[in-house]
């Protein structure tokens, strides 16, 4: 947990750069932070074929709009918003292309592509694959908690501040996380 | 069957979030509970393959390139359009310049008394100054007719004709200006 606080006050001077318009300033930030934006996007969208373009353009728009975050210690919650905003677009976007072309052309809904195996990213174990489909399966209430969780081992606190919930919000939706994920797990891992 | 209570202190262990007296609980109960055991065991298995295959999959090593690359593209794009539109503005611009210039009558309209001599606007109609527009001017409403206040207008009609000479290999246009005047009737209201 302490690690993560130093983590952050150590990225300020980073954020004051990229303000100023250094872009070696945004490739650090894009080192350090890019698993952390994809993991948000991930668990927003809940699936893993768009997660590079959005967070494409989530980091556009972070160097475009770098000049207008007034508080820059409020950057991480900065960020989330955007990677999230970012992220709800996008499912939105597909979803209303993915109603109009099943109104269009057959009047039924499309059928869904199997959006748990990443495109890019071929996982040969099979452990690998039933656990993301499992977390692509969990509710994006359970989910984003969850990634962050796991992904940057945040604490309680941080994801609580991040997600803009309660403290015993967040640990009740990890609880519930973990139990829906054993269910759907049971006798695969 | 696992009580609420335990399952919360098991969660809270495996996310670093026990206290001192809670972790004292949590062993007493997990001494007493080989069911809590396999839970803990269960829950700790799952969460770091969930991290693991997070991590496997969620990481891009290319993130910078990929930033990079999209910026670039994103420059030449904006400039691309850039170029586009001031292209299209200088177009625009020219048509309208064109079409203002064109549609500048040569005469400001004026009002007109009630016409009853009507010999000097028969001069003025029937004297087409190009034959090959005696038809269009047939059309045209007749200044006699008009009873009250009229409009008159003037336009310029320019022909333009072409004369090929192969003596020279060459063509020579020729441009030729009229004009017609038109007379409209104006309503007013007093």
């Amino acid at each position: 947990m302490k690690a993560q606080e130093v983590e952050r006050d150590m990225e300020l001077p980073v954020i004051e750069a990229i303000q100023q318009g250094d872009p070696y300033a945004m490739e650090e930030l894009i080192r350090r932070q890019d698993r952390w934006v994809r993991g948000v996007i991930f668990g927003v969208l809940g699936r893993m074929d768009e997660v590079d373009d959005v967070s494409q353009r989530v980091w556009m728009q972070v160097w475009r709009q770098a000049k207008r975050l007034e508080d820059s210690a409020n950057w991480r919650s900065w960020l989330y918003r955007i990677a999230r905003n970012a992220a709800t677009d996008t499912g939105r976007d597909k979803q209303r292309r993915k109603r109009l072309l099943a109104n269009l052309f057959t009047g039924k809904p499309i059928k869904q592509h199997n959006d748990a195996s990443p495109q890019n990213r071929l996982i040969a174990n099979e452990q690998y694959q039933n656990m993301l489909d499992a977390i692509v399966s969990l509710p994006r209430l359970y989910r984003e908690p969850f990634v962050l969780k796991h992904l940057q081992d945040f604490s309680y606190r941080q994801i609580a501040e991040t997600l803009e919930l309660p403290v015993d919000t967040v640990e009740t939706r990890l609880v519930r996380a973990r139990r829906l994920l054993r269910q759907k797990l049971a006798g695969k891992v | 069957m696992i009580d609420e209570r335990t399952e919360l202190l098991i969660n809270r262990k495996l996310d670093g979030e026990l206290s001192r007296a809670e972790s004292l609980e949590l062993d007493k109960l997990l001494i007493r509970s080989p069911e809590a055991r396999a839970l803990l065991e269960e829950y700790q298995g799952n969460d770091s393959l969930a991290a693991e295959t997070l991590h496997k999959v969620i990481s891009n090593e290319n993130a910078v390139n990929d930033f990079t690359a999209s910026w670039n593209q994103s420059i030449k794009t904006r400039k691309q359009r850039v170029r586009y539109l001031t292209t299209g503005a200088a177009i625009a611009a020219v048509i309208t310049l064109a079409v203002l210039i064109g549609s500048i009558p040569t005469d400001q309209p004026t009002q007109q008394p009630i016409v009853h001599n009507t010999t000097d606007m028969d001069n003025k109609i029937d004297e087409p100054s190009m034959v090959a527009h005696a038809a269009q001017n047939k059309k045209l409403t007749p200044l006699r007719v008009i009873e009250g206040p009229r409009r008159e207008q003037e336009r310029t009609l320019r022909d333009v004709f072409g004369v090929y000479d192969p003596q020279t290999k060459s063509v020579y246009f020729l441009e030729a200006n009229h004009t017609q005047t038109t007379a409209v009737p104006v309503s007013m209201n007093y």
